[in-house]
């Protein structure tokens, strides 16, 4: 699998920001696409059909060539290596789908009291 | 396992759960065949870093992409929108988003108050008692006094937090002078029975793994197959079998290992959705006289729009699963120019990479390049989602059909999904979609972005084997009886004349209560083959 050029396109779809780094500085290239294509074996296939369509041209112009299923893919596969990264998920300051308990609320009667005054907005029905 | 049942049913979804119960309990030897096995929650990875990208995965509702053993493929290239559907004990409620809607009184009088469709054989009245019945088992959360529902009992659970974004949405709705409601939904907000309180992950659709939800592989089979209901999983059903007196004997299946059984009943229910059901019929030649059997199907169009705000609304947390519903424009005014509506659910939009994604954010999902992580930060906890289930009409030309090349891995031709958006769908849907923009921007979102229709969003499946009191002009009677033949009953969505622009389950339960109900007190003038 050509890597260097997987990172080249990656840095397109993902550039560095002040704050984030590039898609290739996060590593997706390596121990990221290598912890996708762990969970998500059946990938591998496709990111290396993708990417022969994409050689020996640039990342610019391998980009720009591809259809829209191979992009979105390629775009699906560089973005979960990117944001499966231990620095990038902490300057988002996300942890995962973790668990919140529910913490018991009483509605403000006062929020729901408009909506209470409006009245009923269905339309009487005759019963059987 | 009895060589012959008092009830034989086929599919262990939310239909068969709810009418197994019943029957159970009234003392009658039920078999249940389901062609999928128990969920695996071990493929839930909600709290794995791995989660957004497998999601899809093993949970994916589309049979298409799933691919499991257990699946039969669905040929859907003449279809507007892709069927989704879970085959396992539990069906579709593993992975819907327990979104609980009770339809509205004039679901049931379509024909009477727009001069379009049909009325249902029955009223909301008359649904009532059965839709409170099924919501205490169900483990339903919420609050009592909606008004856009009759007076009545509420849920048993204590509605979900409103989260910021609710709070937001209900002050805007509140100036607007909108119909706002904390949701309705069947996720326990407390240990109740045999469910888990949530954890707010907003995974509800892919593998709960708390136990949270309220899918009947939770809520009912385990109690069901204590009370010696007699669940046989791994089993497709090819064929309903008849005698000379034109009464179902039962059905032949095969299971996993390719091995052929039939298994003999006295009744025969269908509870296997709005395709499996009309697939089966068509396989086995039955209940067709009127013609209508795959016909009318309908998928409820689903759009998006998604408000980004400048408060962090915590919400790539929170219930998927809705905070808050609005049914403002629920009932039809035809200066809208089309008749009809749609109900709206106020949801959370979820991680990072759901942040790229066509699904809420448009297949134009202009995202990559200079702007990724700018725009990455406007979404990510920052954005709430209005999710629009609109109403469309029963149609005799949406259908389902069997599909003359494509066979399941039994070599069961497959059914295939014919399926346009009207005119009056697509003007629905647009005005709707107007409107949720305008409520986020009441709500201080300084930005909308509107998904149109989303194509893998057929969740509702809905119509397809028509319930009425003529059989020229229906497949079952009332109580879900066929009217060809007298000991073969359709309890699932497939029976709806209208489709409502709710989320189904709620009404799909209370009718498989109601038909139940109806065949347990009535069993001693049941016709039997045996």
């Amino acid at each position: 699998m050509n890597i260097p050029l997987f990172d080249a396109i990656a840095d397109l779809l993902i550039p560095a920001a002040s704050d984030m780094p590039s898609a290739s500085r996060a590593a997706v290239g390596t121990t990221g696409l290598a912890e996708v294509l762990k969970f998500r074996p059946e990938l591998k296939a496709i990111l290396e059909a993708v990417l022969a369509q994409c050689e020996g041209k640039s990342a610019q112009d391998a980009l720009k060539s591809l259809d829209g299923d191979s992009r979105g893919i390629l775009a699906e596969i560089v973005a979960s290596a990117y944001f499966m990264n231990a620095e990038v998920r902490a300057r988002l300051h996300y942890h995962g789908q973790s668990a919140k308990a529910i913490v018991p609320e009483t509605i403000d009667p006062a929020l729901l009291q408009p909506v209470l005054e409006r009245g009923a907005i269905y339309r009487e029905t005759k019963s059987t | 396992m009895p060589s012959s049942a008092d009830v034989l049913i086929i599919g262990a979804g939310p239909t068969g759960a709810v009418a197994a119960k019943r029957f159970a309990q009234a003392g009658m030897r039920v078999v249940v065949l389901e062609q999928g096995d128990w969920p695996d929650y071990s493929k839930a990875r909600a709290d794995h870093l791995d989660f957004e990208l497998t999601m899809g995965c093993h949970w994916s509702g589309n049979p298409n992409r799933r691919k499991a053993a257990c699946d039969y493929p669905i040929e859907d290239s003449d279809s507007d929108i892709s069927a989704v559907l879970y085959n396992a004990v539990g069906g579709g409620t593993v992975i819907y988003a327990a979104h609980w809607q009770r339809n509205m009184p004039s679901d049931f009088r379509v024909r009477t108050l727009d001069g379009i469709g049909d009325d249902w054989p029955l009223t909301y009245d008359d649904l009532q008692p059965y839709y409170e019945r099924v919501e205490e088992d169900f483990g339903v959360s919420g609050l009592g006094g909606d008004p856009a529902f009759p007076p009545g009992k509420g849920p048993p659970l204590p509605p979900a937090p409103l989260a910021p974004m609710g709070r937001r949405v209900a002050k805007a709705h509140n100036q607007l002078g909108w119909h706002w409601w904390p949701g309705p939904n069947a996720i326990a907000t407390r240990p109740y029975r045999a469910l888990n309180p949530c954890q707010q992950r907003a995974t509800c659709m892919w593998g709960c793994v708390e136990g949270a939800k309220g899918s009947v592989d939770r809520t009912h089979w385990p109690e069901n197959v204590r009370h010696g209901v007699q669940l046989v999983t791994g089993a497709r059903v090819q064929k309903l079998e008849t005698n000379g007196n034109g009464l179902v004997t039962g059905a032949a299946y095969i299971d996993r290992t390719g091995t052929k059984h039939f298994q003999k009943a006295d009744v025969t229910v269908l509870g296997a959705n709005g395709i499996g059901t009309p697939r089966l019929l068509l396989l086995s030649g039955l209940a067709n006289s009127s013609g209508l059997v795959g016909r009318r199907l309908m998928m409820h169009p689903f759009g998006t729009v998604v408000g980004m705000f400048e408060e962090d609304l915590g919400s790539t947390h929170g219930l998927w699963g809705q905070h808050i519903h609005s049914l403002q424009f629920y009932e039809t005014d035809t200066a809208r120019g089309f008749v009809r509506g749609a109900k709206w659910g106020l949801q959370p939009t979820g991680g990072p990479l759901s942040m790229t994604r066509a699904y809420p954010w448009g297949a134009d999902n202009g995202i990559w390049g200079p702007n990724f992580h700018s725009d990455v930060r406007k979404r990510l906890g920052h954005s709430a989602m209005w999710g629009i289930i609109a109403e469309d009409l029963p149609e005799g030309e949406n259908r389902i059909v069997l599909d003359p090349k494509l066979k399941d891995s039994d070599g069961i031709p497959a059914p295939k999904v014919i399926y346009r958006m009207s005119d009056n769908s697509k003007r629905l849907l647009e005005f709707h979609l107007a409107r949720a923009r305008e409520s986020l921007q009441a709500a201080g979102a300084y930005q909308t972005v509107t998904a149109p229709l989303i194509r893998e969003t057929g969740w509702h499946l809905l119509g397809t084997s028509k319930m009425g009191t003529d059989p020229a002009t229906s497949v079952v009677d009332p109580w879900g009886k066929c009217h060809d033949v007298p000991n073969l009953f359709i309890y699932d969505g497939s029976i709806w004349p209208t489709s409502s622009g709710m989320n189904p389950t709620a009404t799909i339960a209370a009718m498989a209560l109601w038909c139940a109900e109806h065949l347990v007190k009535n069993r001693r003038e049941q016709k039997t083959p045996l």
